[in-house]
C-alpha cells in the first residue's frame, strides 16, 4: 500500500512539473534586441543607410568618371575594372536588399497599423528611390523575387520592370503623402526624419524628383518625354532648401560623413586633371570659377593641380610645393584626422545631398533642351548653376561676375547640350548623379 | 574501525543498503566465525572496496583501504571475491583463516567505474555501445592544467585541438567527426550527472565586435579562457567518453555530439585522510616559423621609405640584425599547489580540496592563475535516503595577449630584424617607429609595445553546486533526483593604447565586458528492477528540465585622454557606447529507458526521449527520438562457454540511435540591432528568420565488438559507425535579394564513417617489471551530400583569418565541377576535388588554369592568373590518428608512462608562411634575384586551342614584387599529407616504499615524480607546430584546426613535483 502511495505521489510530482510547460517555454524573443520596432526609430538608420550605399559606391563611380583618382598607377578602378572576389561596389546593392531592404516592410507594416499614412508614404518614396538609384548603377537586378521568403535562388528582371516599379511605388506615395486622416501630423513624422523634420510638402517633392529621374534617364529612348520630365521637375524641389540633405553628427567614425577626414575614406584618391581644368579657366574660356577655392585646394606653390587618371600622383613626394592636396584641402603629410577640418562637403559633420535643386534644374535644362525649348533650356541652365554656386556659398557678386563672364552663354540660342552636361558635372561632383 | 561499525550496521538490518551493495543485490546477515585476508590486483596492489560474499548465502563484506577483509565463513563454505571490472573468483573455506586473493581482471576496465547514461554506475559487459573510461589518477598524472588536453591519444575517436599555446588558452573538443558543419560540435560536459557550462567567450557578443572597430576579434585572434580549463584536474575521480549518440540519447539536447561525463572524487569512510601535490615547470617555445634576413624593406630592389615590407636590397653587410623572435619568447613557469581532506563515518563523508595554480606563458605578459576550493558532502538521511551534495568554487584571471594578424607572432616576425624590438620606447616614452613617414598605424607592429602597452584581462568567477537525493525504498524500486547550478561571471578588460597599431585610428580605445552564464538543470528519474526467473528487467522513466541563460554586456570608449590610464573613464563620453545580448534558453524532456537481460549474455536495450524546447517555432517545439541496442557476450553463452581457446571473453553488439538538437534561440523571428549612425534607431540585423524551423536530426548506427584473450591480457574494443545528419540549423550566406546577409536554414546532409580502435595489451606481467601498452586508433571522415540551399560551401567567415583562405564544407566534386565550368571559372579535378565533398575542406583562391589544367599566365606581366572563386584547396582531416601510451611499472615503485601521438595525412594551412612570402620574409623568398619563367600557358585567347601558346617571359621577382604579394596563389600554401609523431607527455613516478617511509604513522604514502609535456614533434610540416586553431571554440562548425596562422602551439614543458598523503 505504502508503495503505491509512493509511486503515485512521484508521478503526481511528474505532472507538476509540467503543468506552465507551455508558460516556461515561452522565451524566445530576444530581451536584448526588439524583434519589430516603430517606425520613427527605423526611419533614421534608413536615411543614413541611403547615404551610406551611394557614398561607398560613389569612391569607384567617381575614379570611373574621373572626378578623382588614384594615387598610384594603374588603379583597377581607374582602369574601369573591378576588384575580383571583393564586394567593393557592392555596396548600393547591400543597401539596397537588406540595409534599407525589409525595413521598408518593417515601416509600412507597422505604420499602416496605426494610421501613420505620412510614414507609410515615405516607407514607400524611399524605396522608389532606392529601386531608382539602384538600377542607375546595377542595370537589371532582382524584382519580382526580391525578399520572397524560402528563395535562395533568384532571377534578374529587366530595367523596364524596374523603371514601371518606381513608377508605380511613386503614384502610391503620393496618396499616401496626401493623407491627412489617421494619425498622421508633422510632430509624429519629424521625430523619425532627419532630413525634411516631418513637412510633408517637401516629401512630396522628393517623390516627384524620383518620377523626374525615372523620367529623365531614359532621355535616350524613344519613349522619353521631355515634357514629362519638365511637368515632375516642376513639381519636385523649389529651391535649394528643398536639398534632401541627410544630416551627420560627425562625433565618430560611425556617424560622420563618409566623405569626411574621420572616415579617411579618400586618403589615396585626388581630384583629377579633368575637374581642374572645368574650373581654372582651361575649359570655360579662361575664366577662374569663384568655386574653384571653395571646392578644391591649391598646391602650396599656391597652383591648383589634379592628377590624370591611371598615371598615379608624381608630385606625390614629401615637401614637394606641387603636391596635390588631398580632398580636404590639407597636404597629404597630415595624416590625424582631427588635425583635419575638411572642404566643401568634405567634412564630417557636412549634410550629404542625395537629391539637389540644381541636379533637377539641369535635368530640365537637359529636357527643355532635347524638347527644342532653348528659353526654358538656358533660364533652368542658369538656375542650375546659381543654385549650385549658393550651395557652394559663393558671394552674390562672384556670382553675377561668373554668369557674365565668357563661361556662360550669353544667350539661349548659343547654350549646347554640352554645356548644360559640364555644368552638371561640376554641380555634381562628388554626389554623381 | 569505524568501517566496521559500518558493517555491524548494515548487519543489524536487511533494509540498510548502500548504493553500490544495492547495485549487487546483496544484503547481510551476521555470523560468528570470522575468515580475514587481503584482495589485490595482478600488481600487488589492494583493491579497495572489492566485495567478499560467501557463496548462496546473503552474507557479504567490503575490503577496506588496504585490501583487507573480515568475514564469518564455514569451513567448506565458498566465498565470491568480486570487483566490477574484474574476473571474479570463487575460493573454498579450508582449515586456515587466512585467505588472500588476487583478483585479475579486465585490463580494460581495471578500478575505472564505468558511468553510463543519467550517471549511473555501469557494467561495461552489458553496454550495446561504445565508452572509453580513464582515472582521474592518469589524467592528473600528464600535468596538464586542462584536463582535457590529456585525452587526446587516450581515447579513440576524441580529437582536441587547443586554440594556442597560451597559458589559460581554450581547447576544442570533437567526438567522432562534424555534427554540424555550423552550430557546436563540442559534447555535452556532464559532472556528477548534470550538465555544466563548457564553452568560451563568443567575441561577437562585444561593442567592438558588432560594429567592427579595428582590433575586433571574430573569435580568430585572442585565445580566451575556456571554461573546460576551470575543472580542478585533482577533483576528477573518473572521465567516461560515451562516444555516439546511442549513448547520448537520454541526455537529448547536445547529446548528438556525445557526452563527456565527469564522476568528481567523494570522501569515503574511515580515517580522514589529508593529500597534498604540488608541482613546479617551466616551458619555452622551441618551434618557429622562419624568416629571411637578408633582404630589409623597400619595394621592387629598391630603398622605399615607405614601404613596410621586405622587398628591399640586401643588408649592407654591416648591419646589425637581431634576432627579434626569440628575443620576444622567454621562459614560461608554472606552480601548482593541490590540498585535499577527505574522510567520514557510516552516515556522512566529505571531501575537501582547494588547488592554486599560477601560470605564467612563454609569451611576455601571458598569466594565468586560478583557485579552486570544492566540498563534496554524501549523507545517510534515513536507512534508504542517501543525499549527496557538491559545492565549487573557482576564481581565474587570464592576462592574454592578442594573437592572429594583429597579434604577437606576426609582430614579432615582421619587426624589421635591423632593429631591436626590445627598444620599442623612445626616450620620451613614445613607441619608436622604423619608417620615416609612417606613423603608428602604419609602422611595423611591435610585438613588445603590443603586450605591454595594450592589455586584455579576464577575471572569472564560478560556482558550482548541485545536490543529488537517492531514495531506495525497495530493492527493486529507487529515485534519483538531482538539482544542479553552474553560475560564472567573467569580469574582463581590453585596452588598445592610442600609439598602437590596433588603437591609433581611434586613439586609443577601452572596452570592459561582463559575461554572465548560467545553466540550472534538475533531472528526475525512477528506476524499477524485475528478475522473473532467467530473464532480468529494468525500467527507468524520467524527467528533465534545462534553463540556460547567458548575458554579455560591454561599454565602450575611445579617444583615450591620457596614453597609458586603462580606465573607460579616460575616454571621450561622446564615443562611449554599449551593448547587451542575452540569451534565454529552455528544454524540458521525459525519457524513459528500458532493459531485457537474459542471463547477462544477451541484453536488449530500448530508449526514447521527448523534449520540448523554447527556440523553436510553436508547431515544432516537441520532439521525438528513440535509440535501440543490443548486446550478445558470445563468450557467455553456456552453450559455447569455454570453447573459444584463448578467448576469454567476447562481445558483439549493435546500436542504433536518432538524436534532435534544437535550434540557437531567437531564430524564429530577425531581430533590429542599434544603429550608430546620426540619429540612432533600429534596423534589421544580419541574420534573417526562420519561422519554421526544425530541430537538427543525427541518426546513427554502431556495430562493434569486444574481445578479451589470454585470461584479459589482451582486449580489443573495435567499433564501427555511420552518422546520417540531416536538417542541419545553418546559418548560411545568401542572396541579398532574400533581403539579409545570412539566412537561417534547414538543410544540407552530411555523412560520417569512421572506426575506432583500442588496444589493450599487457605485455609483461610480472611481480616486479609490468609493461602495458594501450594504442587508440582513430579514423573517421565527415563527407557532405548536400549543403543547404543549393549553395556550393559552407563557411564561418571567423575562419578567414588570412589571405582568401578559409575553413569550409563543399558540396561534392560533381555538384561544384557542373557548376565551376566555365573558362576561367573552372574546376580543376585534380587540385579542387581534394576537400570536395568535405566538411573539413579548407576552401581558397587558387591558379587560374585552362581545361587541361595548365595555368594561365598574363601576356604583359608574364605573372600566373588567379581563380578568385573559393574552391576547395585541401582536406584537413587526417587519414587516422593513434595514441600510443606505454606504462612501465619496476619494482613496484617506480613507475614511467608516455604518450606517443602520431597523425597520418591531412592537410595543414600554412598561413604563416603565405603571409611572410606575400610581405618578403619568407625563406623561400630568398631566390628573387634569379630570373625564371613561370610554367603555364599565355591567356592570349589560343589556351584552350590544342596549340597554346606555353609562357615564356621571363621575371625577375625582385624586380616585380607583385609575383608575392599579389600573383601567388594560397593553394601553393596548402601543405599536403601532414604526418606527425609528438611525445605528448611522459610521468616518472617514484612511489617511496612503506619500509622507507617507516613506522611513522604521520606519511602514509609519499611520492615524486618529473614529468614532461610536449617534449617533440617529428613531422613533414614545414612551418612550426600546426596544433593550434585558427578560431578559438566559439565558432562553431568544424572549427578552424588545421589553420596554422599567428598563433604558437603548446610549449615545451618540464615538471617536478611530490604527493604525499597524511
Amino acid at each position: 500500500m505504502k508503495n503505491k502511495i509512493l509511486i503515485k505521489s512521484f508521478f503526481i510530482a511528474l505532472l507538476l512539473v509540467f503543468n506552465g510547460c507551455d508558460n516556461y517555454l515561452d522565451v524566445n524573443f530576444d530581451p536584448s534586441f526588439p524583434q519589430t520596432a516603430e517606425s520613427s526609430s527605423v526611419l533614421a538608420p534608413v536615411l543614413s543607410q541611403m547615404v551610406r550605399g551611394e557614398t561607398f559606391d560613389t569612391r569607384y563611380v567617381g575614379q570611373y568618371i574621373q572626378n578623382w583618382a588614384w594615387i598610384t598607377a594603374n588603379n583597377v578602378w581607374d582602369l574601369h575594372g573591378y576588384i575580383a572576389g571583393s564586394d567593393s561596389g557592392g555596396e548600393k546593392w547591400r543597401s539596397h536588399y537588406w540595409s534599407i531592404g525589409k525595413n521598408i516592410d518593417l515601416m509600412i507594416e507597422q505604420s499602416s497599423a496605426r494610421g501613420q499614412w505620412d510614414y507609410v508614404g515615405v516607407a514607400k518614396a524611399i524605396r522608389a528611390w532606392s529601386w531608382q538609384s539602384t538600377t542607375d548603377v546595377h542595370g537589371e537586378l532582382i524584382l519580382k523575387q526580391a525578399w520572397e521568403p524560402n528563395r535562395y535562388v533568384f532571377d534578374f528582371d529587366t530595367q523596364d520592370l524596374v523603371y514601371a516599379e518606381v513608377k508605380r511605388l511613386c503614384d502610391d506615395a503620393l496618396v499616401d503623402l496626401a493623407r491627412t486622416d489617421g494619425t498622421v501630423s508633422e510632430k509624429s513624422l519629424g521625430t523619425g526624419d532627419l532630413v525634411y523634420k516631418g513637412n510633408r510638402a517637401k516629401w512630396i517633392k522628393f517623390v516627384y524628383s524620383v518620377l523626374a529621374r525615372n523620367a529623365h534617364h531614359i532621355s535616350n529612348k524613344s519613349s522619353y518625354s521631355p515634357d514629362k520630365v519638365i511637368e515632375y521637375v516642376d513639381k519636385s524641389l523649389s529651391s535649394n532648401a528643398d536639398n534632401f540633405n541627410v544630416p551627420h553628427t560627425g562625433s565618430n567614425s560611425a556617424d560622420a560623413n563618409f566623405y569626411g577626414p574621420t572616415r579617411n575614406n579618400l586618403r589615396s584618391n585626388r581630384a583629377t586633371e579633368f575637374f581642374v581644368n572645368l574650373l581654372n579657366g582651361t575649359v570655360f574660356g579662361g575664366v577662374t570659377d569663384p568655386r574653384l577655392p571653395l571646392m578644391y585646394t591649391a598646391s602650396p606653390d599656391n597652383i591648383y593641380r589634379g592628377i590624370v587618371p591611371v598615371k598615379g600622383d608624381p608630385t606625390n613626394v614629401t615637401n614637394n610645393v606641387m603636391r596635390t592636396p588631398l580632398l580636404w584641402g590639407v597636404s597629404p603629410a597630415v595624416t590625424v584626422a582631427a588635425q583635419i577640418p575638411g572642404k566643401y562637403i568634405f567634412t564630417d559633420k557636412a549634410d550629404h545631398p542625395l537629391v539637389t535643386y540644381f541636379e533637377l534644374q539641369f535635368m530640365k535644362a537637359e529636357a527643355a533642351f532635347i524638347k527644342g525649348d532653348k528659353n526654358l533650356a538656358y533660364d533652368a541652365f542658369k538656375k542650375g548653376i546659381i543654385a549650385h554656386m549658393e550651395f557652394t556659398k559663393v558671394a552674390t557678386a562672384d556670382i553675377n561676375t561668373y554668369m557674365n563672364s565668357a563661361a556662360v552663354p550669353k544667350t539661349a540660342a548659343e547654350l549646347t547640350l554640352s554645356q548644360i552636361m559640364l555644368q552638371k558635372y561640376i554641380a555634381l561632383w562628388v554626389t554623381v548623379h | 574501525m569505524k568501517f566496521f561499525q559500518l558493517i555491524k550496521m548494515f548487519t543489524k538490518s536487511k533494509q540498510s543498503l548502500n548504493f553500490l551493495l544495492f547495485l549487487l543485490g546483496f544484503t547481510f546477515i551476521g555470523n560468528a566465525q570470522e575468515v580475514s585476508g587481503t584482495v589485490r590486483d595482478n600488481e600487488g596492489l589492494p583493491l579497495i572496496g572489492a566485495t567478499v560474499l560467501v557463496n548462496g548465502t546473503n552474507t557479504g563484506t567490503i575490503c577496506d583501504y588496504d585490501g583487507k577483509y573480515k568475514i564469518a565463513a564455514k569451513t567448506g563454505q565458498e566465498l565470491v571475491f568480486s570487483m566490477i571490472g574484474m574476473e571474479s573468483k570463487t575460493v573454498k573455506v579450508g582449515a586456515s583463516n587466512v585467505i588472500d586473493v588476487v583478483l585479475g581482471g579486465s585490463v580494460l576496465l581495471e578500478d575505472i567505474v564505468i558511468t553510463g547514461a543519467l550517471g549511473l554506475v555501469q557494467d561495461k559487459r552489458k553496454l550495446s555501445y561504445s565508452v572509453q573510461a580513464i582515472r582521474g589518477s592518469d589524467i592528473k598524472n600528464t600535468q596538464r592544467d586542462n584536463a582535457f588536453l590529456a585525452l587526446q591519444g587516450r581515447i579513440a575517436g576524441l580529437s582536441l585541438t587547443p586554440t594556442s599555446g597560451l597559458a589559460g588558452g581554450s581547447t576544442s573538443i570533437n567526438l567522432r567527426g562534424v555534427n554540424s558543419i555550423g552550430n557546436s560540435n563540442q559534447p555535452l560536459i556532464v559532472m556528477d550527472g548534470l550538465p555544466i557550462n563548457s564553452g568560451t567567450f563568443n567575441q561577437h557578443t562585444l561593442y567592438s565586435d558588432a560594429n567592427s572597430v579595428n582590433g575586433n576579434i571574430n573569435n580568430n585572434r585572442d585565445d580566451t579562457g575556456s571554461r573546460l580549463a576551470e575543472i580542478n584536474p585533482n577533483d576528477i575521480e573518473s572521465i567516461t567518453v560515451l562516444k555516439g549518440p546511442e549513448a547520448a540519447a537520454l541526455y537529448g539536447n547536445e547529446g548528438a555530439n556525445g557526452v563527456i561525463l565527469i564522476t568528481t572524487k567523494k570522501g569515503k569512510a574511515g580515517k580522514s585522510k589529508i593529500s597534498y601535490n604540488n608541482r613546479f615547470s617551466t616551458s619555452q617555445q622551441y618551434l618557429y616559423p622562419e624568416i629571411q634576413t637578408v633582404y630589409g624593406r623597400g619595394k621592387n630592389g629598391l630603398v622605399d621609405v615607405n614601404d613596410p615590407d621586405y622587398f628591399g636590397p640586401k643588408f649592407p653587410s654591416n648591419t646589425k640584425l637581431y634576432d627579434n623572435v626569440q628575443n620576444f619568447f622567454q621562459n614560461g613557469s608554472n606552480t601548482r599547489q593541490d590540498l585535499a581532506f577527505e574522510g567520514g563515518s557510516d552516515i556522512f563523508t566529505y571531501r575537501l580540496s582547494a588547488a592554486y595554480l599560477k601560470a605564467k606563458g612563454t609569451i611576455p605578459t601571458n598569466e594565468y592563475s586560478q583557485v579552486n576550493l570544492t566540498a563534496t558532502n554524501e549523507v545517510k538521511l534515513t536507512k534508504w535516503l542517501k543525499a549527496s551534495t557538491r559545492f565549487g568554487i573557482t576564481q581565474n584571471k587570464n592576462l592574454l595577449p592578442p594573437g592572429g594578424s594583429q597579434g604577437y607572432l606576426i609582430g614579432s616576425l615582421r619587426y624589421p630584424s635591423d632593429y631591436d624590438m626590445r627598444n620599442y620606447l623612445t626616450l620620451e616614452g613614445d613607441r619608436t617607429l622604423t619608417l620615416p613617414n609612417s606613423n603608428y598605424g602604419s609602422d611595423n607592429e611591435n610585438a613588445f609595445f603590443n603586450v605591454y602597452k595594450n592589455a586584455r584581462e579576464e577575471n572569472t568567477n564560478r560556482t558550482m553546486g548541485n545536490v543529488s537525493l537517492t531514495a531506495d525504498f525497495k530493492p527493486w524500486w529507487s529515485f534519483t533526483g538531482r538539482f544542479g547550478s553552474d553560475i560564472y561571471t567573467t569580469s574582463a578588460n581590453r585596452f588598445f593604447h592610442p600609439q598602437s597599431n590596433i588603437g591609433f585610428a581611434r586613439t586609443g580605445w577601452i572596452e570592459n565586458y561582463v559575461d554572465f552564464g548560467r545553466i540550472l538543470n534538475t533531472t528526475l528519474f525512477t528506476t524499477l528492477k524485475k528478475k522473473i526467473q532467467d530473464i532480468s528487467g529494468s525500467i527507468i522513466v524520467g524527467t528533465s528540465v534545462d534553463d540556460r541563460r547567458n548575458e554579455v554586456t560591454s561599454d565602450y570608449g575611445e579617444k583615450l585622454y591620457l596614453a597609458n590610464f586603462n580606465s573607460i573613464n579616460n575616454t571621450d563620453p561622446t564615443t562611449q557606447r554599449n551593448r547587451t545580448t542575452l540569451s534565454r534558453t529552455r528544454l524540458m524532456g521525459v525519457f524513459a529507458k528500458a532493459e531485457v537481460n537474459y542471463k547477462d549474455w544477451l541484453i536488449v536495450n530500448l530508449t526514447g526521449r521527448n523534449d520540448w524546447s523554447s527556440t523553436l517555432p510553436v508547431e515544432n517545439q516537441s520532439y521525438f527520438y528513440p535509440s535501440a541496442g543490443l548486446t550478445v557476450n558470445f563468450t557467455d553463452i553456456p552453450a559455447l562457454k569455454d570453447k573459444f581457446g584463448p578467448l576469454n571473453f567476447g562481445k558483439l553488439r549493435a546500436s542504433f540511435a536518432n538524436v534532435g538538437n534544437p535550434a540557437p534561440a531567437y531564430k524564429i523571428r530577425s531581430r533590429l540591432t542599434t544603429q550608430t549612425t546620426t540619429g540612432g534607431g533600429f534596423l534589421y540585423d544580419f541574420y534573417g528568420d526562420n519561422p519554421s524551423l526544425k530541430p537538427e536530426s543525427v541518426e546513427s548506427v554502431e556495430l562493434g565488438t569486444e574481445l578479451g584473450f589470454l585470461n584479459d591480457r589482451i582486449v580489443l574494443d573495435f567499433a564501427w559507425y555511420s552518422k546520417s545528419i540531416k536538417d542541419q540549423i545553418v546559418v548560411q550566406r545568401l542572396s541579398y535579394g532574400t533581403g539579409f546577409i545570412f539566412g537561417l536554414l534547414n538543410g544540407g546532409d552530411l555523412n560520417t564513417k569512421g572506426i575506432d580502435i583500442q588496444l589493450e595489451i599487457t605485455a609483461v606481467r610480472k611481480e616486479n617489471f609490468r609493461w602495458k601498452v594501450n594504442t587508440n586508433f582513430t579514423k573517421y571522415k565527415t563527407s557532405v551530400l548536400s549543403l543547404p540551399a543549393q549553395v556550393s560551401e559552407y563557411y564561418d567567415s571567423d575562419t578567414w583569418a588570412v589571405g582568401n583562405v578559409r575553413a569550409s564544407a563543399f558540396a561534392p566534386a560533381e555538384v561544384l565541377a557542373s557548376r565551376f565550368n566555365s573558362p576561367g571559372n573552372l574546376f580543376y579535378s585534380e587540385l579542387n576535388s581534394r576537400g570536395a565533398g568535405s566538411a573539413t575542406a579548407i576552401g581558397g583562391w587558387s591558379y587560374l588554369r585552362n581545361s587541361k589544367g595548365n595555368i594561365l599566365v598574363d601576356p604583359s606581366t608574364g605573372l600566373p592568373l588567379r581563380n578568385a572563386n573559393f574552391l576547395p584547396i585541401g582536406d584537413r582531416n587526417p587519414d587516422f590518428v593513434i595514441g600510443l601510451t606505454n606504462d612501465f611499472t619496476i619494482m613496484k615503485n617506480l613507475n614511467i608512462s608516455f604518450l606517443l601521438d602520431l597523425r597520418k595525412g591531412g592537410d595543414i594551412f600554412n598561413g604563416n608562411e603565405m603571409y611572410l612570402y606575400q610581405i618578403g620574409l619568407s625563406k623561400r623568398t630568398l631566390d628573387r634575384e634569379a630570373p625564371f619563367v613561370f610554367k603555364g600557358v599565355v591567356k592570349d585567347g589560343k589556351e584552350e586551342t590544342e596549340t597554346p601558346t606555353i609562357n615564356a617571359k621571363q621575371i625577375i621577382p625582385n624586380d616585380n614584387e607583385l609575383y608575392y604579394s599579389v600573383a601567388v596563389q594560397p593553394e601553393d600554401f596548402v601543405e599536403r599529407d601532414i604526418n606527425w609523431l609528438r611525445l605528448r607527455d611522459i610521468t616518472l613516478r617514484y612511489e617511496f616504499p612503506k619500509k622507507i617511509l617507516g613506522s611513522q604513522k604521520v606519511v602514509k604514502d609519499l611520492s615524486v615524480f618529473v614529468n614532461g609535456t610536449d617534449l617533440f614533434l617529428i613531422t613533414n610540416y614545414k612551418g612550426a607546430d600546426p596544433y593550434v586553431s585558427t578560431t578559438n571554440p566559439a565558432t562553431g562548425g568544424a572549427g578552424g584546426f588545421g589553420m596554422d596562422f599567428g598563433k604558437t602551439s603548446l610549449p615545451r614543458t618540464f615538471s617536478t613535483g611530490l604527493s604525499v598523503t597524511f
